[in-house]
């Protein structure tokens, strides 16, 4: 019995004690050093942008992995088999440039769950039929790569219900007649594909609901009569100039709304008619571009829509009629206010109304005076100032050019500099650090939402402050918190307590590595641009193990192509050459070795034969038809006379190192029929040679026109999104690079215009978790982790932002804070706050109090 | 019994060909050269004079055998050289395996690979090797018979022609005449073995169609043939080399290492 209670007490008690690791474990992580510390509890895992070239091979250790951000890497191929992933339902693998779209052998049995895809803007050329294995498949993204054909094993994915194929060069679309559950599909910017030659795919499609297309001849003149009928709610006009759209479209009766997403409006007048004889459309939507006139004429629709659109006469909106709702993300619809993100329903009398920007804080948030409650650990290091060196903190890089520094009297100062660094990187270490947050103009308080802050400063040898030199910038590369929007920068004046607004310097070495990329791609020959592969036929070493004879080798060829290439059809990725110049070495002939052997050839031959085997055996037990694919233990072997050793140099590759054997063909008689056969045997290895000459030169000139034109579209299309890129690093949305041309705080920031949707009044009591009461002060701190901004306010007016998370604390004693997580317990507290306390020490650091704030709640 | 004794003697044989072969190897390994070198082959015409073997040792023979070896390959561009490597393994091939293995075709055939091996520790401009060797008489008995007395004292050799006489009293044995001695080869006549040996052998069409490009020789006397009642032999064995792409004739671009595998 005691036993059983025993076993009992173990069971109900480890998981209670085992939350208490739960602090430093994630579930949603960005880095795979957090990640590995409980692999198992890792369901979501974002590698974005970290610069890999393959993928790490700890992934297999997350069982329960749903979702895996690869995206922004440069990762040339999956080995797939190596890769086991049974709950990865969403795999991000976008912007990997040049990404082998065909490595993708055994991602079914690898991700057997797979429902999400994500392949766009990797430059493929199309994709392999494997895909279609993944039988799971819901979402598949292909935008902006340059297929032309995808293979028609595509339409075997029964479950796709998102197919995301626009900014292509598809010409048709064949494999989409077996695809039946198709939700929303977008083919636009696919110049070369006609709608009216597409859209009777588009009629079987009982369930599809957004179709997204780009605007051609037929839209605009004559949509094809199939749009008539097609049972869609949503129509997606992308990326082109229309003046009005064909009246067709407003026979559809299924057509409820239409977007208008980066289209030019050529004539407001027409597009205004057609918008009005559409009686059946509910919603009209424009996103990402400049609005047409005239928008208070149009009628017929309830809502309009606008997302980061530029209104261009605001005026109009005030017409606009009363039973029409407006919705504005990203809009300033406003003459005069800005207001971002605004919801503006049910607009009275004909107008549209605006909430206040403002938001209620406390006067020590407005001034910048928030008193710390704990001070940020700094970082000092020492360096050289006469030296080019890098420093690495947590989350910022500083590469420190030589002579960086200059003295108070403006010399270059070149002795030992002591670097002092502060991050801060996390709201609720801000709120902890009481860090300025409000940049104050003559009109309004701006809150900001951080998307970094530093506080560098450097120190000469006796403890005096030096300064930077404008000449020498030190670049920074810092983590971006807030990768969605453009930060700006801002410098802390310590005098005026405000933030100044400063120009961020463009990182130096911007111009030149747009020009090095270039470069390096125009380097590249056109088979290496596209991918383009040949693979010759296998030949496998045997070592005849035979006490009479060690010397004797054998060399076989494995099925494969044995004929010669003759013609290339059109574009291929792979091609599988017969390998004529070297596959005369194992016509039916046995090779001796030339030297001694050694124990280590021995060792050589044995190895390779082992390897071969269990690869063999792997392969055969995986796929049994195609041969062309057969593991390749030795590469490239090759053979050639020698002339001055009377004998033949046999190399290969075996695990990476080139081995030499000196070898002749295994022939018996006499000296006069040993010579007559080698000079036939020569004559047949001419010939191969020849042979092989032939088929390099078709494939060249293959590579000279074929692939070069592929690859002449593909630099194009790069040269243009390099032009195109930002010079302002700080839109990189990875990183943060800026130079920092001043010393002190420097910030990156954008303005957190976030109307709060409502204000609460904290009772002036608390209650604690044992029912002690707790007097709440009048200053309270508010932390909004998902902006990561912080807000100190009074406790009779707390601003609420109902979806977000907040956390919400106040110091109750000079050791003690006490926090109200969330706005349900101040919801059912009725005002009167449920806190926790969380008891601190003096030498707590931010991140310690975070820790312990972090952990109330989930012990 | 008698089985056990062949038994014995057949394990006997065995143990001392497995020694022999040791030897060979282990000479082998300590004396060759990793490259090998050859040396044109000195002209030494053979004359008509006999030669005495007993004074002046079988070198001078080597040298005729050599001299006459690159006469009958002369005529072809690929000229006959000697190979430092092929004469220390001839060498080295008649002081380890005495007896009978040089009488024994099928005996010799088992030995060439251990010539093979050899040669394999060293890199040289050939790589196809033919090992033969034979035995060359060296006193001419004219194919009469002769007989061995050790104490007349008139030849050398103690060879003499006819029978010997036997049963012969004092008397009688101090009227008879001289017995008379059995002669040496002649030079020339010792290279007529040779040549017979070589045609024998079938390697004399390939040596005069210059298909052999280097050679080794090695002769030394069969000490247990002299003063007995036996024609005094010695044991040569002949090493040539030939190169076996003679023929390919090969331009640059065609050299080149073919490509991926």
């Amino acid at each position: 019995m005691s036993k059983l209670i025993l076993l009992f007490t173990i069971t109900v008690g480890f998981p209670v004690f085992s939350q208490s690791d739960e602090v430093s474990a994630c579930s949603y992580c960005t880095s795979l050093e957090d990640a590995l510390v409980e692999p198992k509890r890792v369901k979501h895992l974002d590698l974005s942008a970290k610069g890999l070239k393959e993928v790490p091979k700890e992934l297999s250790q997350f069982p329960f992995l749903e979702s895996l951000d690869l995206s922004e890497n440069f990762i040339y191929e999956i080995n797939f088999k190596s890769l086991r992933l049974p709950s990865l339902e969403q795999l991000n693998l976008s912007k990997n440039p040049g990404f082998n779209t065909f490595s993708i052998d055994g991602i079914n049995r690898s991700l057997p769950e797979l429902a999400h895809l994500d392949l766009s803007n990797t430059n493929c050329l199309t994709v392999s039929p494997e895909l279609a294995k993944c039988v799971n498949l819901k979402s598949l993204n292909l935008q902006n790569n340059s297929i032309q054909y995808l293979p028609n094993q595509l339409e075997s994915l029964d479950k796709l219900t998102h197919l995301y194929l626009g900014n292509n060069q598809l010409k048709q679309l064949a494999f989409l007649e077996g695809i039946w559950n198709l939700k929303v599909l977008d083919i636009s910017g696919n110049k070369d594909l006609s709608l009216n030659q597409v859209g009777v795919f588009f009629l079987l499609k009982d369930p599809l609901e957004n179709l997204i297309i780009s605007c051609d001849d037929y839209l605009a003149k004559g949509v094809p009569n199939v749009f008539e009928a097609l049972q869609m709610e949503t129509l997606t006009i992308k990326n082109c100039a229309v003046e009005g759209l064909n009246n067709r479209l407003a026979r559809n009766k299924a057509l409820k709304s239409v977007v208008f997403d980066e289209v030019t409006v050529e004539n407001s007048k027409r597009f205004v008619d057609w918008a009005n004889r559409m009686r059946n459309m509910e919603r009209i939507v424009f996103k990402n571009m400049e609005t047409p006139t005239l928008l208070d004429e149009i009628t017929s629709v309830k809502v309009m829509e606008f997302e980061n659109c530029t209104v261009t006469k605001k005026s109009e909106l005030k017409d606009v009629k009363p039973r029409i709702q407006i919705i504005a993300k990203g809009t300033d619809i406003v003459d005069g206010n800005y207001i971002g993100n605004a919801k503006i329903a049910d607009v009275e009398n004909s107008s549209v109304q605006a909430y206040s920007s403002e938001i209620l804080m406390s006067d020590e948030m407005i001034n910048n005076q928030l008193s710390p409650i704990s001070k940020q650990r700094e970082e000092v290091q020492f360096v050289s100032g006469d030296a080019k060196t890098m420093i690495r903190t947590e989350n910022t890089i500083f590469d420190i050019p030589s002579e960086a520094f200059l003295t108070q009297s403006g010399q270059i100062y070149t002795g030992e500099v002591k670097v002092v660094v502060k991050e801060y990187m996390d709201p609720l270490e801000n709120a902890l650090t009481g860090m300025p947050m409000v940049f104050r103009t003559d009109e309004r308080n701006e809150v900001f939402s951080s998307a970094g802050m530093l506080d560098f400063r450097a120190y000469d040898d006796k403890g005096n402050e030096l300064a930077p030199n404008p000449e020498n910038i030190i670049q920074v590369e810092m983590n971006d918190l807030q990768p969605s929007q453009n930060s700006n920068f801002y410098t802390f004046d310590e005098t005026t307590n405000n933030w100044e607004e400063a120009q961020a310097p463009v990182s130096s070495g911007i111009a030149e590595r747009k020009k090095r990329i270039l470069d390096s791609l125009n380097r590249l020959s056109a088979g290496q641009v596209t991918g383009f592969q040949q693979v010759p036929i296998y030949l496998d070493l045997a070592h005849k193990r035979s006490r009479k004879d060690p010397y004797e080798l054998s060399i076989s060829v494995y099925k494969g192509r044995r004929t010669s290439v003759r013609k290339i059809k059109d574009f291929t990725p792979i091609i599988y050459t017969s390998n004529a110049d070297q596959q005369w070495i194992a016509r039916g002939k046995r090779w001796k070795i030339d030297t001694m052997i050694t124990d280590e050839t021995k060792n050589l031959l044995k190895s390779i034969k082992k390897d071969t085997k269990r690869s063999q055996k792997r392969w055969e037990a995986g796929r049994k038809m195609n041969y062309y694919g057969f593991p390749r233990v030795i590469k490239k072997l090759q053979l050639s006379p020698n002339i001055e050793n009377d004998n033949y140099t046999m190399s290969f590759e075996y695990r990476d190192t080139v081995h030499r054997i000196p070898v002749v063909p295994s022939f018996q008689g006499s000296i006069r029929r040993i010579q007559a056969k080698e000079r036939s045997n020569f004559k047949v290895f001419q010939k191969a040679q020849k042979e092989a000459q032939k088929e390099r030169d078709l494939v060249e000139k293959y590579e000279k026109t074929v692939l070069e034109e592929y690859a002449k579209v593909y630099r194009e299309r790069r040269a243009q999104e390099l032009a195109e890129f930002p010079d302002q690093e700080a839109a990189s949305r990875e990183y943060l690079r800026f130079g920092l041309s001043s010393f002190g705080l420097v910030n990156c920031d954008y303005f957190s215009r976030n109307v709060p949707d409502k204000y609460l009044a904290l009772d002036s009591v608390g209650v604690d978790r044992d029912g002690q009461t707790i007097r709440v002060p009048l200053d309270v701190r508010n932390v909004y982790l998902d902006d990561n901004v912080f807000l100190a306010s009074t406790s009779n007016k707390v601003p609420v932002f109902e979806k977000k998370r907040t956390i919400i604390f106040f110091l109750i004693a000079p050791f003690e804070i006490a926090i109200v997580k969330g706005w349900e317990q101040l919801k059912s507290g009725l005002f009167r706050p449920k806190v926790e306390r969380v008891p601190i020490s003096s030498v707590d650091s931010p991140s310690d109090i975070k820790r312990k704030i972090l952990a109330v709640g989930n012990e | 019994m008698n089985r056990l004794i062949a038994l014995f003697g057949l394990l006997m044989c065995c143990l001392y060909s497995v020694a022999q072969v040791r030897v060979f190897n282990g000479s082998v390994q300590e004396l060759i050269e990793a490259k090998d070198s050859v040396q044109p082959i000195e002209v030494y015409p053979a004359s008509d004079d006999p030669y005495p073997f007993l004074e002046e040792g079988m070198d001078e023979l080597v040298h005729i055998f050599m001299s006459e070896t690159k006469d009958i390959a002369g005529k072809h561009p690929d000229e006959l050289e000697e190979s430092k490597n092929l004469m220390l393994i001839a060498q080295l091939a008649t002081t380890a395996w005495k007896g009978t293995q040089y009488a024994n075709a099928k005996k010799w055939r088992a030995l060439t690979k251990h010539f093979q091996r050899a040669f394999n520790r060293s890199t040289s401009k050939f790589n196809y090797t033919k090992e033969f060797s034979f035995r060359i008489k060296l006193v001419n008995n004219k194919g009469k018979r002769f007989y061995c007395d050790r104490k007349a004292g008139i030849s050398s050799l103690d060879l003499y022609e006819g029978r010997k006489p036997k049963g012969l009293t004092k008397e009688e044995k101090e009227e008879l005449p001289d017995p008379i001695p059995l002669a040496y080869f002649t030079e020339t006549d010792l290279l007529k073995q040779f040549v017979r040996e070589l045609k024998r052998n079938r390697v004399l069409i390939d040596l005069k169609r210059g298909r052999y490009a280097c050679v080794g020789m090695s002769i030394e006397l069969d000490e247990r043939t002299v003063h007995k009642n036996r024609i005094p032999t010695a044991r040569v064995v002949v090493i040539l080399g030939a190169r076996r792409l003679r023929d390919l004739r090969i331009k640059k671009q065609e050299v080149e290492p073919a490509r991926i595998n």
